[in-house]
């Protein structure tokens, strides 16, 4: 009876959450059956007229749904893995630097992009990869041939990478920062004093205390793994790159928003959502069963 | 007051004259007796310059207008130029759109009427219809209303494109002059040219900063745009994205013709020879115009109103840029070969449910008539604004209304009388004066862009394909995109040689099989 009571109290806090996830998660789930039909907007979903499968069965007839869902997967992971190791490194780099203001400053540089807007990055980074910016000029005093960047398939996707790590890395080695912070320092003390290099302290204290940590952002990042950004590759991409950087969320807006074929749009979209559910539910498995740890 | 005119003027060359035969539309001209409010949904073209307190919804143009019909004018929205497309699938999806709005695009107007939002304007034709405006539709012949034509019910009011805005070459003729060359016809002496600006770089640019010809990502087969390859494309007698009809009646897409192969391949070893604009898959519209302005590039392809935009500032940066055009590049018989425009391109619709559907038709034949009045110019002197703040404008021409003005325009400079001129061409006449008796550069405008850029749509050997304009058919609701993404990626691939040219035989195909066959057999239908 009392524990009951005690819980009360803390259902009624959750209650807010609970109703705006009904609101805004659960009941538009209805929307789903647009998938199936060919929908109009004035009749709504419940009488527009139904079409079965027809949307899926075109949707795996064109060739660009499965270089969407490649390109999606590859631009995703990618970017996954290298926002893990990029604030790592870095973090561990600036833990062990001594000048407190060195250290403070370099930390709110890099932490600066992360506040920025796609859209504005965008244009400032299309100028800087055309051919005349600042990269191909010191590409060409290096003697080699000048790139356009954001129209070469050979280039883009590795552009789209490099330039979200660049953005987000600050505001991830702020986290692992704080969770260096919290490692007890008579660990370092006792590590020194049994001869242990600076390396080998970075490897055999730092590294372990934040393990937990790091499993934590990386079971939480594996959500993302079918969002590659769509504002970052819509604010940079064109037609020249649709084979490698057409992502599912710049082919649902096309198809979606721009040539308003709602049911085809959802169709992908619900794909996307089905394939996310399950790599989702594996990785929360995996994280389970590797390092014991457990979400739910 | 020079500044206002050529202002002027260029509204004129956008919506096109209209005569002024409006007395006895009584019906499209009376004011409502009580005060009717009207939202407007529409897309603005330009930044405004407007003095503090006057922004689109009030200005001196809208209280013209309210005052003189009895209405109430608001802006539900308001885009930019190019979102246009979305706002209005979200107006269309949300059910909720303004009591008149603009639609650019024949799968929304469908959409619209598929979705019963609009009002059915047949009834209101005849009644409300000016004369200037019925005489327009019918001078046009058959083709003028089909796109708004559903069941037999007129459910939009379209605008009426003009024919004659092809695209053709524009070129530096002082760069010309100063490298001793000859202005070039055939495709070769084009190409030559480009070579010789990007070599002997006569603007000082430096080395290897020349570029030989600036293209934008569309590449061909937009009618009525600038920095296409139309006319590379037509010298091989080769007209990408459009529908052709052949002798027999038979409709094909001009995409997947042989002659479309020939010509990607040879802009592909331009673009490989470095003389297409190497960026031009990532170039923006402000990007491109400012390669022509800044003397980076001497050579590009557009309609006859270059000189109005993006040129009209090209003098003001360097008094010496002398862009002309050329007839060219000409096929190996001599022709140089285009397409024929759209009808309608753009319309106006009406909320269904909205109690003044004739609303339409009183704020654009009043506008119409009173673009050319002096008060109208003079709302906003020395600065830009002018019919970026009409809330209800559209372009209405005859099929030659580009050649045939400037032949009465040109007769009537050669005999110094212009006692046969409309009000409207009179004041063109007096501006074109200005130019050739004082070379006074404010009026090098008007005269390049009424006189010289429209003498070359006049000229005799442009022959124009027999090209159609099918309506939205059942399959390409649902695959045109995909196609569309699959024909822009094999065109800038196989420009940038990504893809070689020999990959275009598989691109036929695929596109045939991904819907491309029933499409174009919907299409075929439409013409039997």
């Amino acid at each position: 009876m009392k524990k009951a009571r005690t819980s009360l109290a803390y259902h009624i806090m959750m209650l807010p959450s609970m109703i705006l996830l009904l609101i805004f998660s659960i009941l538009p789930l209805s929307g789903i059956l647009i998938a199936f039909e060919k929908y109009i907007p004035a009749k709504g979903i419940f009488r527009s007229k139904w079409v079965g499968l027809a949307n899926f069965e075109y949707m795996f007839q064109i060739p660009d749904s499965a270089q969407v869902l490649t390109n999606t997967l590859i631009i995703a992971i990618s970017k996954i893995i290298m926002n893990l190791i990029v604030p790592i490194l870095v973090a561990l780099m600036l833990n062990e630097i001594r000048t407190r203001w060195f250290k403070r400053t370099v930390q709110t540089v890099v932490y600066l992009p992360h506040f920025m807007s796609w859209v504005i990055l965008g244009g400032i980074l299309s100028n800087v990869l055309s051919l005349d910016g600042i990269v191909n000029q010191f590409i060409q005093l290096l003697g080699m041939e000048p790139v356009i960047f954001l129209a070469n398939n050979k280039t883009f996707r590795a552009v789209m990478i490099i330039t979200d790590v660049w953005k987000e890395f600050g505001f991830g080695s702020v986290v692992y920062l704080a969770a260096i912070t919290g490692i007890n320092a008579n660990l370092y003390e006792a590590a020194a004093i049994d001869g242990a290099s600076r390396l080998q302290r970075v490897w055999h204290v730092t590294l372990p205390g934040i393990t937990p940590t790091i499993v934590l952002m990386a079971t939480l990042s594996l959500g993302n793994v079918l969002n590659a950004g769509f504002e970052q590759i819509f604010t940079m991409y064109n037609p020249m790159v649709y084979s490698t950087g057409d992502i599912i969320d710049t082919y649902v807006h096309r198809t979606g928003l721009v040539n308003a074929q709602y049911g085809l749009a959802t169709a992908v979209g619900l794909l996307k959502s089905l394939v996310s559910m399950i790599l989702i539910a594996g990785s929360y498995k995996l994280a389970e069963v590797t390092v014991d740890y457990r979400i739910f | 007051m020079k500044k206002v005119l050529c202002l002027l003027l260029s509204a004129l060359m956008v919506f096109g004259t209209m005569s002024a035969a409006f007395a006895d539309d009584e019906k499209a001209f009376a004011p409502y007796e009580e005060t009717v409010k009207v939202s407007i949904g529409h897309e603005t073209v330009v930044s405004l310059e407007l003095p503090d307190g006057h922004d689109q919804e009030n200005n001196k143009y809208n209280d013209f207008l309210e005052k003189a019909l009895n209405i109430d004018i608001t802006y539900d929205w308001l885009v930019d130029l190019g979102s246009m497309n979305e706002k209005v699938n979200l107006a269309i999806a949300s059910g909720e759109i303004p009591d008149v709005m603009y639609v650019n695009n024949q799968a929304q107007l469908k959409q619209l009427v598929d979705n019963e939002l609009i009002e059915d304007l047949t009834d209101y034709m005849e009644p409300y219809l000016s004369d200037a405006l019925n005489d327009r539709f019918a001078r046009y012949g058959a083709h003028g209303m089909d796109s708004v034509m559903f069941d037999g019910r007129v459910m939009a009011l379209p605008n009426l494109n003009g024919g004659y805005e092809f695209s053709f070459m524009w070129v530096r003729r002082d760069w010309v002059e100063k490298l001793g060359a000859e202005m070039p016809t055939s495709l070769e002496e084009v190409v030559d040219l480009a070579r010789l600006f990007m070599e002997k770089d006569p603007n000082g640019n430096g080395e290897g900063r020349t570029i030989g010809i600036a293209v934008n990502s569309h590449v061909a087969g937009l009618y009525n745009n600038l920095g296409n390859l139309d006319p590379i494309f037509g010298a091989f007698k080769s007209f990408p994205r459009q529908w052709l009809r052949a002798e027999d009646g038979t409709i094909s897409y001009g995409t997947l013709a042989p002659e479309t192969k020939e010509a990607l391949g040879y802009i592909a070893d331009l673009y490989k020879e470095g003389i297409i604009d190497q960026e031009f898959a990532v170039r923006t519209g402000d990007d491109f115009n400012s390669l022509l302005l800044s003397g980076r590039c001497g050579i590009f392809f557009g309609p006859w109103w270059m000189p109005d935009w993006p040129l009209n500032s090209a003098l003001a940066n360097n008094p010496e840029a002398d862009w002309a055009p050329v007839l060219a590049p000409l096929d190996d018989e001599g022709v140089f070969n285009v397409y024929r425009q759209r009808a309608n391109n753009q319309w106006i619709v009406v909320r269904k449910g909205y109690e003044h559907p004739e609303i339409i038709f009183k704020l654009l034949s009043y506008t119409l008539a009173h673009q050319a009045d002096d008060e109208v110019a003079n709302f906003y002197p020395d600065t830009s604004v002018l019919w970026t703040i009409w809330p209800v404008i559209m372009t209405y021409r005859d099929e030659d209304t580009i050649p045939a003005e400037y032949r009465q325009l040109q007769a009537a400079l050669d005999s110094r009388d212009p006692s046969g001129l409309n009000k409207e061409q009179q004041n063109i006449y007096n501006q074109c004066l200005v130019w050739l008796d004082e070379k006074d550069p404010a009026a090098w405008q008007v005269y390049t862009c009424r006189v010289v850029g429209p003498e070359v749509t006049a000229r005799d050997g442009i022959v124009a394909v027999d090209n159609v304009y099918p309506l939205l058919t059942e399959s390409m609701e649902l695959k045109w995109a995909g196609l569309e993404k699959l024909e822009n990626e094999m065109i800038l691939k196989t420009i940038m040689g990504e893809m070689s040219i020999d990959e275009f035989d598989g691109f036929v195909e695929k596109w045939l099989a991904q819907g491309g066959e029933e499409i174009t057999a919907e299409a075929a239908a439409q013409f039997k």
